[in-house]
């Protein structure tokens, strides 16, 4: 091998170990590009109130194929596909439509009584996801498809099995219709969008960095420079430490609890953030995601929250949860309308019956 | 892996300890404010006078602030009962053959469900309360069970955050403070800058400070009129203005006042008071308590498929 071979070679392997961190690279590269503000505390400063709404997600469609960035067109189509749907859905709504009557298909997978949403109240962003002013196709960078890697083998991706009672016991409802947690994976980790409410409040003091997830007013507090715990126990959002990395606040959480499984990985799962300010406006959030016994490959992605010149405001939803009581009455009901026709219909039956039993119909 | 840093415990308070020594000698004038603020110095004993003397500048600052950062809880039964009262066997009771006794629901706790007794933390003792208030906090008492915003693990508004017996912690720097309250992870927003009448009203309400000297001052309004003060059924309007005053008396106490203005149920404004103070240790760090699942059966039992017997 001769020396020029072999620096080559060393130049890929180098290049691969970059692509592979591609994502990360160009976030340091963003870092290097602007002096992010300290606190008091000497501490790259996170602090203030941020959204991470977007029209990318997590996964990408299978459109855009290997490419992590969308092109121009790409981003005029996605970005005018949305606002069109905004208009539409903020039109009023005849007061005299029935549900039956609503469209089948209202976008963002919206349709019949779900489309009850008019625009005002949803809020999942307006815009395509730009890391470092690149458009992109998902949130996930690693596997270079952009999508999870596949579960391994005898791991199935979880179901609607867990719903399968829905309606019987408070227990068979989702946890967000019982205001434990947002109906996506706002608090996380990791942290993604959904359909509103997408804004996070950043407070840092020495030893603590909370953020604060509007829904449901959950905060996550992360121990810089401890331990993670040991006691088996698995705490909501899961057990968070974090340290500081140059500008850049690294969060490594463990000790998730089953009842918030990310796309079912709980008992081994691993998350890694990095927050990086990146701009006045900006900080970049990094991910990696692993789980030995759920996949047989780490996967990464990242996205960046802007500054949000509201404050959030109190999402009190166990406090005005009417519709638990309402769904599992509705249920009641159902129960007792479908045994009231049960009972119906086995009288029918006995009258039907009975002639032929004891051959007295009448003429 | 996180590198090896000086972690939380240990290395914290050492630090601390350095310096508390560091700043003795620039502290005089940290020391004449925290005394300014009026809140007397415990009596120093001989053997302590040192470290006295240290600890009474050894607040930290943010900011220029006193830094309230960490994990605070009372240690009184405020929450039971913001007035003076004795032990008791249960704040809802029934007629009994002799004497009261507690009501069918809560006989099965025994002494778990009787109250505390407590100095009380209302200042001169009684509630102000309008004739009609006063009857009405009568009769939540009398109906605690149903009516009381704990029971169902609603957010529980201010100033009865500050006093129920899981801690809060504060998590503050130069330009931010944020109180995290262990109960049903109710959270406050402190606002340095003011953005007028918060546009609805909220259980936590809208906090809204300022520093007066080395004492943060919290207006808190737009609360709206479904908490209490405590589980004995005293309680507010829609329109009331709690007033905050939060001070360190220490390193670890806070002296914590609340003004509470409320023309509709009382005929005049009136405060408590009460010290907080500083969770130390290795366990001191705010836990979860999302008690909404915790109150399913309560709220949602009879509407299950197979109610239990």
């Amino acid at each position: 091998m001769n020396t020029r071979k072999f620096t080559a070679l060393t130049a890929a392997a180098v290049i691969s170990a970059l692509a592979a961190s591609a994502a990360f690279a160009a976030g340091a590269a963003a870092a290097g590009a602007y002096k992010a503000p300290l606190n008091a505390y000497g501490q790259p400063d996170l602090e203030g109130t941020w959204t991470n709404a977007t029209l990318t997600v997590l996964e990408r469609p299978k459109e855009y194929g290997g490419r992590r960035a969308m092109t121009d067109d790409e981003v005029k189509k996605v970005e005018g596909e949305d606002a069109k749907l905004v208009a539409d859905g903020n039109k009023p709504t005849d007061p005299k439509v029935k549900t039956a009557d609503l469209p089948h298909e209202c976008g963002r997978g919206f349709s019949g009584a779900g489309c009850g949403y008019n625009s005002a109240w949803i809020d999942p962003g307006t815009t395509v996801m730009r890391v470092n002013g690149e458009p992109r196709t998902s949130f996930i960078t690693d596997p270079a498809d952009g999508r999870l890697p596949p579960y391994k083998a005898g791991v199935t991706a979880p179901g609607m099995e867990q719903y399968a009672h829905r309606g019987e016991n408070p227990e068979n409802m989702t946890l967000a219709e019982r205001c434990l947690t947002s109906f996506g994976y706002s608090a996380g980790p990791v942290m993604l969008p959904l359909l509103y409410n997408n804004n996070y409040e950043i407070a840092q003091s020495k030893d603590t960095v909370a953020i604060v997830v509007e829904m449901v007013h959950d905060v996550r507090m992360i121990h810089l420079g401890a331990k993670h715990r040991t006691d088996g126990e698995r705490p909501w959002m899961g057990d968070s430490i974090g340290w500081y990395e140059g500008p850049t606040l690294v969060v490594e959480t463990t000790n998730f609890p089953r009842a918030t499984a990310l796309r079912g990985a709980w008992k081994d799962l691993k998350v890694t953030e990095r927050f990086t300010r990146v701009g006045a406006h900006r900080i970049l959030y990094q991910f990696t995601v692993e789980d030995p016994s759920t996949w047989d490959r780490p996967w990464s992605g990242e996205y960046e929250f802007t500054s949000s010149k509201g404050r959030i405001f109190e999402y009190a939803c166990h406090e005005g949860n009417y519709a638990l009581e309402g769904i599992l009455s509705g249920a009641r009901a159902d129960d007792a309308a479908a045994a009231e026709k049960a009972k119906a219909a086995a009288a029918n039956k006995t009258a039907a019956a009975a002639p032929a039993a004891g051959g007295t119909k009448k003429q | 892996m996180p590198p090896a840093t000086g972690g939380m415990t240990g290395g914290k308070f050492l630090n601390k300890k350095i310096k508390i020594l560091a700043l003795a000698s620039m502290a005089g004038s940290m020391a004449a404010s925290s005394i300014g603020i009026g809140h007397a110095q415990p009596a120093a004993t001989a053997p302590h006078t040192v470290l006295h003397k240290a600890s009474a500048g050894a607040i930290d600052r943010v900011g220029g602030h006193p830094n309230f950062s960490g994990v605070w809880s009372v240690m009184n039964t405020a929450n039971w009962n913001i007035e003076p009262h004795l032990a008791a066997a249960a704040l809802e009771l029934r007629p009994g053959p002799v004497v009261p006794v507690p009501a069918k629901a809560i006989v099965a706790l025994g002494a778990v469900g009787s109250v505390p007794a407590g100095m009380g933390v209302v200042e001169g003792g009684k509630i102000p309360y309008r004739p009609e208030a006063l009857a009405k906090k009568q009769d939540n008492q009398k109906h605690y069970l149903e009516r009381d915003p704990e029971v169902k693990c609603n957010l529980p508004g201010v100033p009865r955050a500050n006093y129920m017996s899981m801690p809060f912690q504060i998590v503050q720097s130069s330009k931010t403070m944020l109180i995290s309250y262990e109960y049903d992870g109710a959270v406050r927003d402190i606002l340095f800058n003011d953005p007028g009448p918060a546009p609805i009203d909220s259980w936590m309400g809208q906090s809204v400070a300022r520093w007066e000297g080395d004492t943060l001052v919290v207006t808190v309004t737009a609360q709206n009129d479904s908490t209490w003060f405590d589980r004995a059924g005293n309680f507010h309007s829609g329109d009331m203005t709690v007033v905050e005053h939060w001070s360190l008396v220490n390193e670890n106490t806070l002296r914590y006042e609340a003004e509470i203005t409320d023309p509709a149920t009382f005929t005049r404004p009136w405060k408590m008071s009460m010290l907080m103070y500083r969770r130390l240790g290795d366990d001191a760090r705010l836990q979860q308590f999302k008690c909404v699942e915790f109150v399913e059966e309560l709220m949602y039992g009879d509407l299950r498929k197979e109610p239990l017997k």
